[in-house]
């Protein structure tokens, strides 16, 4: 194993220890005290920087991508799933960054979460997400990378449900956690038909493998899966409203999850399927139609945001929205330096959120004056009635919520209510035949 | 093999105050004891272990080997987490009987005589005591609940005659010949199993059979023992037909489990969903399917005992459960919580357990078969994974109850769950022993006949 593999292992391994750590110590019941996990996250996220920036130094140096090849984690009957991961230089970068960012976050939980009764499950949901964005980051497999978002998914419900006293987060983190898993079918689906055009033996276009030209229709139809897929994690139309619903949970995972990393997982993976999108044009096409349709329709929404952190929620979709249409126009490295970009400024944004008039007051201070309200450029070409409409549709939010209950939501309750109405009716029915029975 | 059904009729016969340490000593050593035999038969490296009892033959092979160990330490698991004083006590008992049931199943030549004894006496654990203490909560009385448990036990003791009489006829297992022997063992697997329609007030039982019956009764999985015979060829189209008829029972259960508000029946509705994925996967047109239904089986036994067991902990403190509003209580039981959610995401095949390697396995295998089918797979593992979430909030999220109920989790109880949860992860995190395992008992089964 080479130096840039032992470093790129042990940057992998650090927040699955610390996982581990806390949990077992949780459900021995003899949680860490919080002054032992502090500095033990700090020291171990420290580690992993550390790590990975010498990785990302030796790859620079080498300048060569190597793979990391554990081995099968298991196989039967023809297939396997290996434990496989690029360390390549679009990859090693973003893990540098992600562990950064999450270093950050971790470093003010610390503090924020201070005595706070859920800081153990905080910490522990904190590495849960950390373990699943390095396997999505660095999958060298669909299987592991599906691993990795189904981490991704779980851990950011369960934050958004963080202070589980109040009905509101449990709802919110509910509704997310089921957009979630309902996007997560498209995912599969559409690497199983990948896997059904593709042969198991022949490494993937991510592992340096040849490109293969599917059919016209086929490529289309994996990704539009996969655009439907991202569309729920990164917040897209029309499930956008579940970002600013996801501001139940504390400032450092609204920071690390929506702000910075976890809404960035759908483009980044849809830049690993860029291969895909030259194949598949007319998908792209509503790639780029729902990118932009989303960022004008959050920059509006934005506008009447009355509450600091749904704004930036909603600023956040609307750069997400550009991060999409730029990966549409064919882009590699503009998106890449866009989300990371996008994601530093966010989470600052999002964790100075709490001081926020505190800042403004200084600001205000400092210029000798009020500061200007930014108007919107040409809304002054339409006419009353259409700025009021446009008012409207942004008070609404765009009226997704209500597209989303009346179109999903209620009709599935309804259904289901249906379906255990029927059910127990049945019974009722059997059951009286069988009393009869008893009575003869 | 012996031990259970000692232990059982020692619980049984036991005062009430001795019951829990009969069942818990008679439990432990027939585990103890299966346990040295695993190590006995690893140690000199025999393919199988023939002991010659009675005129018949008890044989470890690599098919019986998981499911007898399970058989004995679901059990364990059982009793070391229930007290079970009261009218519960005998329950204890059952249990054991149960374990051993489980153990013949697993240990006997399957087919045989004494095979066939412990299948169809499987079949009498859904016969439930009449009625049970009424909570708040409870929707209907006790009485009513029995009656309409009383409908899925009529339905597996039809489901264990017919399966009598055509396991004793020679004729019926070369079904593949005689196509239309084809049919009742499709109903019997279908009474067995719980499928589409019969899976009607299986819910029903749940709600009306004590958790710890519940729990052992669907651990030993009959319906998949009737699919893994040996010389069982079971005919093409009953092969597929039953293939599709386990998904839209899971479709259908999933389904249910969102719809329902009372705890029982949403555990109950999942766990069934659970399970016929199992059956689905073991007449699937596969040999990965077949594989990860053979993983599954254990994993989805396992998580579907200890999902069961949580709920026995948190009915035992608070009364049945109402999903219509959120219970709290988390920060008092947070191992309950955690262990809930765990162990129902063990079995929906949350990355990193064992129920992550055979859902995997059996998704691979499906999507060879049909793409429509493995979609139609991983969208019920999301509807479970939605309603759990849901349950699990609803169950320990929210206001904090009255204090002073006494909810923290006991030591034995901690015990069994995190045993089983270790065992969860540990089958999920290195896996490969168990599937060479199972891919040897695949190939001493004689493959179905395609679908």
């Amino acid at each position: 194993m080479s130096w840039l593999q032992l470093f790129s292992l042990a940057a992998l391994v650090i927040p699955v220890l610390l996982f581990l750590l806390l949990g077992v110590s949780q459900l021995l019941h003899c949680p860490l005290r919080e002054k032992l996990i502090g500095p033990m996250a700090a020291i171990g996220l420290s580690a992993a920087i550390l790590a990975l920036l010498m990785a990302n130094g030796l790859c620079l140096y080498q300048d060569s991508a190597q793979t990391l090849d554990l081995g099968r984690w298991f196989s039967g009957q023809g297939h396997a799933f290996r434990l496989f991961f690029l360390l390549d230089v679009s990859t090693l970068p973003l893990l540098l960054f992600a562990n950064l960012l999450v270093g950050v976050v971790e470093a003010f939980t610390h503090r924020y979460l201070h005595r706070e009764p859920g800081y153990h499950r905080f910490q522990l949901m904190l590495f849960l997400f950390l373990i699943g964005l390095d396997l999505v980051l660095a999958a060298g497999s669909m299987e592991m990378l599906v691993a990795g978002w189904e981490f991704l998914g779980l851990s950011s419900a369960l934050l958004i449900a963080f202070f589980h006293e109040r009905s509101g987060p449990i709802r919110n983190g509910l509704r997310v956690f089921s957009i979630y898993r309902f996007c997560d079918v498209a995912l599969v689906s559409a690497f199983l038909w990948l896997h059904a055009v593709w042969p198991d033996s022949a490494p993937t276009p991510w592992q340096g493998g040849v490109v293969p030209t599917l059919p016209r229709g086929t490529a289309e139809g994996i990704l539009l899966l996969l655009l439907f897929a991202v569309s729920g994690k990164s917040a897209l139309l029309p499930f956008s409203s579940w970002l600013p619903r996801a501001m139940e949970g504390p400032t450092p995972s609204s920071a690390i999850f929506y702000g910075a990393l976890s809404v960035h997982a759908g483009p980044l993976l849809l830049l690993r399927f860029s291969w895909l999108m030259e194949q598949a044009p007319a998908a792209t096409v509503v790639l780029g139609i729902l990118g932009a349709l989303t960022s004008l329709c959050a920059a509006l929404v934005a506008r009447t945001q009355t509450e600091i952190k749904s704004l930036l929620a909603y600023a956040t979709v609307t750069q997400v929205g550009l991060i999409m249409l730029e990966i549409s126009l064919g882009w590699h490295w503009i998106p890449l330096l866009h989300i990371a970009g996008h994601a530093t400024l966010r989470s600052l944004q999002f964790l100075r959120a709490p001081s926020l008039l505190h800042d403004r007051h200084n600001l205000e201070d400092a210029i000798g004056g009020h500061l200007a309200h930014a108007r919107i450029p040409g809304l002054d070409r339409l006419s009353p009635r259409q700025v009021r409409k446009l008012y409207q549709f942004s008070l609404h939010r765009a009226w997704l919520d209500e597209l989303l209950d009346g179109l999903v939501i209620y009709p599935w309750q309804r259904w289901t209510a249906a379906l255990v109405d029927v059910h127990l009716r049945l019974e009722q029915q059997l059951a009286k035949f069988v009393s009869k029975e008893h009575r003869r | 093999m012996v031990t259970p059904f000692l232990g059982a009729l020692s619980t049984f016969l036991a005062p009430d105050r001795w019951r829990y340490r009969v069942a818990l000593s008679f439990s432990g050593i027939s585990l103890l004891c299966l346990v040295v035999l695993l190590f006995w038969h690893t140690f000199l490296g025999q393919s199988s272990t023939r002991l010659m009892v009675a005129g018949g033959g008890l044989q470890i092979d690599p098919f019986g080997l998981p499911l007898v160990l399970l058989a004995a330490f679901l059990p364990w698991c059982l009793l070391v987490s229930a007290p079970l004083r009261g009218p519960e006590g005998k329950e204890g008992a059952v249990v054991l009987l149960l374990a051993g049931l489980g153990e013949m199943l697993a240990m006997t030549p399957h087919g045989g005589a004494w095979w066939l004894l412990a299948w169809c006496l499987t079949g009498f654990a859904y016969l439930t005591p009449h009625g049970e203490s009424v909570s708040p909560h409870a929707h209907h009385s006790a009485q009513s609940r029995f009656r309409r448990g009383a409908i899925q036990a009529r339905f597996q003791l039809l489901g264990v005659g017919l399966g009598l009489l055509l396991l004793l006829l020679p004729a019926s297992r070369s079904a593949s010949i005689e196509a239309w022997w084809a049919a009742p063992f499709l109903l019997v697997v279908m009474l067995r199993g719980q499928l589409f329609p019969f899976h009607v007030s299986f819910a029903a039982w749940v709600e009306s059979a004590p958790l710890t019956r519940v729990a052992m009764t669907l651990s030993l999985m009959p319906a998949a023992y009737l699919l893994t015979l040996p010389d069982l060829q079971l005919a093409p189209w009953a092969a597929s037909l039953l293939f599709w008829i386990s998904l839209l029972t899971s479709l259908c259960a999933a389904m249910l489990a969102h719809g329902e508000r009372r705890a029982r029946r949403v555990v109950a509705w999942i766990v069934l969903s659970a399970s016929s994925l199992v059956l689905a996967g073991l007449v699937a047109n596969s040999d990965a399917a077949q594989l990860g239904a053979m993983i599954s089986w254990l994993a989805t036994s396992a998580s579907a005992c200890g999902l069961l067991m949580t709920l026995r902990a948190v009915e035992a403190r608070r009364g049945r459960q109402s999903l219509d509003r959120n219970h709290g209580g988390y920060e008092r039981m947070p191992v309950l919580a955690g262990s809930f959610l765990v162990l129902g995401l063990a079995m929906i095949g949350f990355p990193a357990t064992l129920g992550m390697v055979g859902q995997e396995l059996m998704l691979e295998g499906m999507s060879e078969q049909s793409l429509f089918a493995a979609a139609l797979f991983s969208l019920i593992s999301a509807l479970n994974g939605i309603c759990l979430l849901r349950t699990y909030f609803r169950l320990f999220c929210g206001q904090q109850p009255r204090p002073g109920s006494g909810q923290a989790c006991r030591p034995r109880e901690r015990l069994a769950f995190v045993v089983l949860i270790v065992v969860l992860f540990c089958g999920g995190l290195r896996p490969q022993p168990l599937l060479n395992l199972q891919r040897q008992a695949l190939n001493l089964l004689d493959a179905s006949p395609k679908p």
